[in-house]
């Protein structure tokens, strides 16, 4: 039997959104995956081209680090919290349609391990 | 004249945000083309309003789009041979030729003054350009998204980017189209390839010239631009030059960047696995797929409009062999269209 791509935060085990457009789920070894809110990816279109963040780099809050194009127009966003980039989805990068056709499990953004312990659920609102 | 039909738009327009009109004028290539970055950065603090800017590159250059890889794109030998820079703007689309005999409007905002961003934007913004054309006299409609075309050819390229906290949206009418300049400056997997993209270019990119045998002068195109804009009423537009910061921001930060082989140089994302190597878009729909090991086991082509396979051509091995055009109906022109249906099209 085959998965339906899932559709809500809760499917990918996520804990919240920060803001409209990104959901994260922290995970057992303190780091988080983020990735793309339904609604964002919606509004967004159909993805063309994904550019994730450098693993392995430090990243400042709100610094450039990702891009993603469609329909001719380039959203530059930075990392919610400042931290250090673990992996960017190779899936995604290559086909960013992926993001559009299963936002909260293939089409991951990117992992990352928060330079604060605590600041994505303080950015969220959420209990930490 | 009647006064009392003109009160309510006169109370409308003093209602109507004012927004800063920054004629740049015929200006070197990257402040033509990213200038906009360095008020993007203004625009974002607060420290100046939403901006109109106009623009004309004194000389030829080429730009590439945010997502295009330098090294796949561009022809060396083209760049030897003609001298021009390359320009990687932030905004998204193709690499482009872009020459004096082209006029830009590019407009930076703030979220929610003007727009949200994004590609609804497009729309929203180049019904100005469609109109000033027509008050030209030249009639040109918007193809959703981001192309404004004679008929079915297309007259002006649009794209659009966040930049700074600050929207930006770029686009330009092509005065003259130098069809030769758009085809060679590509690096192509087969040389077999630049005859059927010449082909397509010349059948969907017009010019002004080519529409009405003369090009307009600038400073008419400019006046209508900027009535158009005003014709819209989202927004007034007050004349103001560049500030100070902004002059300073664009020496200290916008050309470093831009003459930086990083930044213009940028690492190609990861491709897609499977056939697909090379999307070359023309136009809006139109456009070329060159695939690998579909047809035979060398390179094949194939002539899209959207997810419609209107054509397929295989390339031999021989650099000046001729491209064999598949036939019609043919098992290996299914075969292309089958790779074509798993591939990203033009929609």
């Amino acid at each position: 039997m085959s998965s339906a791509p899932s559709r809500t935060p809760a499917d990918a085990g996520a804990t919240c959104a920060i803001g409209a457009d990104l959901w994260f789920r922290r995970d057992a070894d303190g780091t988080y995956l983020v990735g793309l809110t339904d609604l964002a990816q919606r509004r967004a279109g159909t993805l063309a081209h994904y550019r994730g963040p450098a693993a392995g780099r430090l990243y400042r809050a709100g610094e450039p680090a990702v891009s993603l194009e469609s329909e001719k127009w380039v959203g530059h966003l930075g990392l919610p919290v400042d931290g250090t980039v673990v992996a960017t989805n190779p899936a995604a990068e290559a086909d960013p349609r992926t993001i559009n056709q299963d936002p909260y499990g293939a089409g991951w953004l990117y992992r990352m391990r928060p330079l604060e312990p605590g600041s994505f659920e303080a950015r969220s609102g959420a209990p930490a | 004249m009647n006064f009392a039909a003109q009160e309510p738009s006169v109370a409308r327009e003093v209602e109507l945000p004012v927004w800063r009109l920054l004629d740049l004028g015929r200006c070197e290539p990257v402040r033509a083309q990213a200038f906009a970055e360095s008020v993007a950065e203004s625009v974002a603090a607060g420290e100046v309003p939403n901006t109109l800017l106009l623009a004309q590159p004194a000389s030829p250059y080429l730009s590439l789009g945010f997502h295009q890889s330098f090294a796949e794109e561009i022809d060396p030998s083209f760049l030897e041979r003609r001298r021009v820079p390359v320009i990687r703007r932030v905004e998204g689309g193709g690499t482009t030729w872009l020459d004096p005999d082209q006029w830009f409007y590019e407009l930076v905002y703030r979220d929610e003054d003007g727009g949200r961003g994004g590609p609804a934007d497009l729309e929203r913004f180049l019904a100005a350009p469609a109109r000033a054309a027509r008050d030209l006299g030249l009639p040109v409609d918007l193809r959703s998204p981001s192309d404004l075309v004679v008929g079915d050819r297309k007259i002006s390229g649009n794209a659009g980017g966040d930049w700074a906290d600050a929207h930006l949206l770029v686009g330009g009418f092509l005065g003259r189209a130098d069809h030769g300049a758009m085809v060679d400056l590509l690096r192509l997997p087969h040389p077999g390839i630049r005859p059927l993209l010449r082909s397509l270019i010349e059948r969907w990119v017009t010019s002004w010239e080519t529409e009405t045998g003369a090009m307009p002068s600038w400073s008419a195109l400019r006046d209508r631009l900027v009535e158009a804009f005003r014709a819209l009423r989202l927004f007034q537009l007050r004349p103001a030059p560049s500030t100070p910061a902004e002059e300073a921001r664009f020496r200290s930060e916008t050309v470093p960047r831009h003459t930086d082989p990083s930044w213009r140089e940028l690492s190609p994302v990861p491709r897609s696995p499977g056939p697909l190597i090379r999307r070359l878009r023309v136009a809006g729909p139109h456009g070329l797929l060159v695939l690998s090991g579909v047809v035979g086991t060398g390179l094949s082509v194939a002539v899209v409009d959207g997810p419609e396979v209107r054509a397929g051509y295989v390339l031999d091995t021989a650099p000046d062999a001729l491209p064999r055009r598949v036939a019609r109906d043919s098992p290996e022109l299914e075969t292309l269209r089958d790779a074509v249906r798993a591939a990203p099209g033009f929609d």
